[in-house]
């Protein structure tokens, strides 16, 4: 899937080099105009070159800023009016989940954003669906009734939370009980909508809004989907606050993930640390990448007490 | 008698057959900016509320259409990041310039510019059929008819 979408979008020789890579272990491509294309491999980033990865300049693969603006146009199949409110947002989603973020000089009207020109640099990010990554911590957040009980799960970026929400959907919404989970995808991200269909695994029992703000879903799926579990990714400001807080007073059961080091740092919040301290979420479940990318470091109660569950998983 | 008959009947003909083809060309190229602008209208309107992809739409507007901008519609989807490149055929090098232009346009801007262009393509679309419209009216049937006479006139000279 991601070569088709790397032979679809970039220029040739990189797609190429591109396909001499090792896929699982390729998550990112660094293109920035008038500069060498860097890529995410394994264990930190290397200049790409035709034979593959290299740690030399020397023999990196070089892309102009034309380049990038046809990596865009070819992005969006040459239909940027389609796509613009995602380019305003900095990023575009396409086939398999393969997210691309975009720089460039951004038009302003009214104070908003009203397009992106001049593109500059775009960061080609490779989702890895890894399955089967939250059936531990899955145990831990489930009451013995079956149910599920509303659960943050906190990390530095990059450090897997969405992967592990995206498993988690997929569990919840696969178990022998049926739970009918909503994922609120707002940066496609979770369950990589395209063209109306999911194109990553999440779930038998999903359901998936994306593109809208967590408010709007949220108000409108509690209403009309009457969902038992809402799955969202990235909390960041008061609105997202209100939306959550809302879904879980009206009984419904919220996975969301947050970015910071630690659940307690999450106070340091000021627009999210009311989450904390009207004690919505029951479950707070810490990542890192201290053994690699997805390590669950603690899971954690409502008061913050560790729950007991092994070696880091 | 029925030789020189012939010959006129022939030449007749003949000229009739080149009027007809610069009649139908002349119609052609109505129709053509016509079709132009009614594509003008459709990308318009599908920007503004529908927002699907430009291919898709291009492509809905292929199916129906039956003048030569259908060729040229599948020529852009073909390659869509390329310049297209118009064939010498009805279109004068100003208006294939301008085609060209306008092809390669699309897709290329957020909504609003995108609205804006295809507005101004539009305008420019319109003329064009106007005009070409107004002289077709006048001259079309004139064409032919003169086109005839001048047969018959070739005819008899050439006796």
């Amino acid at each position: 899937m991601f070569c088709e979408v790397f032979t679809k979008i970039l220029p040739p020789d990189i797609s190429a080099a591109l396909n001499k890579l090792n896929p699982d272990k390729l998550y990112e491509v660094r293109l920035r105009g008038g500069s060498f294309v860097s890529v995410g491999y394994g264990d930190g980033y290397y200049y790409l070159s035709q034979n593959g990865t290299s740690c030399s300049i020397q023999n990196a693969i070089f892309v102009n800023e034309n380049a990038i603006q046809q990596i865009v146009l070819r992005a969006c199949d040459k239909s940027l009016y389609a796509v613009n409110d995602h380019i305003c947002r900095g990023y575009l989603t396409l086939d398999g989940g393969v997210r691309i973020g975009i720089a460039g000089t951004t038009v302003l009207e009214n104070g908003n954003v009203k397009t992106v020109k001049n593109f500059s640099s775009v960061n080609i990010r490779v989702p890895h669906q890894v399955v089967g990554c939250g059936c531990k911590v899955a145990g831990l957040l489930q009451k013995p009734s079956g149910k599920y009980y509303s659960s943050l799960i906190v990390s530095p970026p990059g450090a897997g939370k969405t992967t592990l929400l995206r498993d988690l959907a997929r569990i919840a919404s696969t178990g022998k009980r049926i739970l009918n989970v909503l994922i609120v995808d707002e940066r496609d991200e979770i369950a990589a909508v395209r063209n109306g269909k999911a194109t990553l695994d999440v779930g038998k029992n999903s359901d998936v809004i994306s593109g809208c703000t967590k408010a709007y879903a949220f108000i409108n799926a509690v209403r009309a989907l009457r969902p038992d579990i809402i799955i969202t990714d990235e909390l960041c400001d008061s609105e997202d606050a209100d939306a959550v807080e809302n879904a879980i007073a009206s009984g419904v059961c919220v996975f969301a993930s947050i970015h910071a080091d630690t659940h307690e740092r999450i106070s340091d919040k000021p627009q999210l640390s009311r989450l904390i301290k009207n004690r919505l979420f029951e479950r707070y479940v810490d990542l890192s990448c201290e053994r690699g990318i997805g390590t669950v470091s603690g899971i954690y109660d409502k008061n913050f007490n560790a729950l007991p569950f092994g070696e880091p998983l | 008698m029925i030789t020189k008959l012939c010959i006129i009947c022939l030449c007749m003909t003949s000229s009739s057959m080149v009027g007809l083809i610069m009649l139908k060309r002349r119609k052609n190229r109505v129709e053509y900016f016509s079709s132009l602008v009614k594509l003008s209208d459709k990308l318009i309107s599908e920007i503004s509320f529908r927002k699907e992809n430009l291919t898709v739409v291009l492509k809905e507007f292929a199916q129906d259409e039956k003048t030569e901008l259908s060729e040229h519609v599948k020529s852009f989807c073909a390659s869509p990041y390329e310049k297209i490149h118009i064939q010498k055929g009805i279109l004068k090098t100003g208006e294939r310039a301008a085609v060209e232009e306008f092809f390669f346009s699309l897709g290329a801007t957020d909504a609003d510019t995108q609205i804006f262009e295809l507005r101004n393509y539009g305008q420019k679309f319109q003329e064009m059929y106007s005009s070409e419209s107004e002289r077709f009216k006048k001259n079309g049937n004139v064409g032919l008819k003169l086109s005839v006479l001048a047969g018959l006139a070739i005819g008899i000279l050439i006796l």
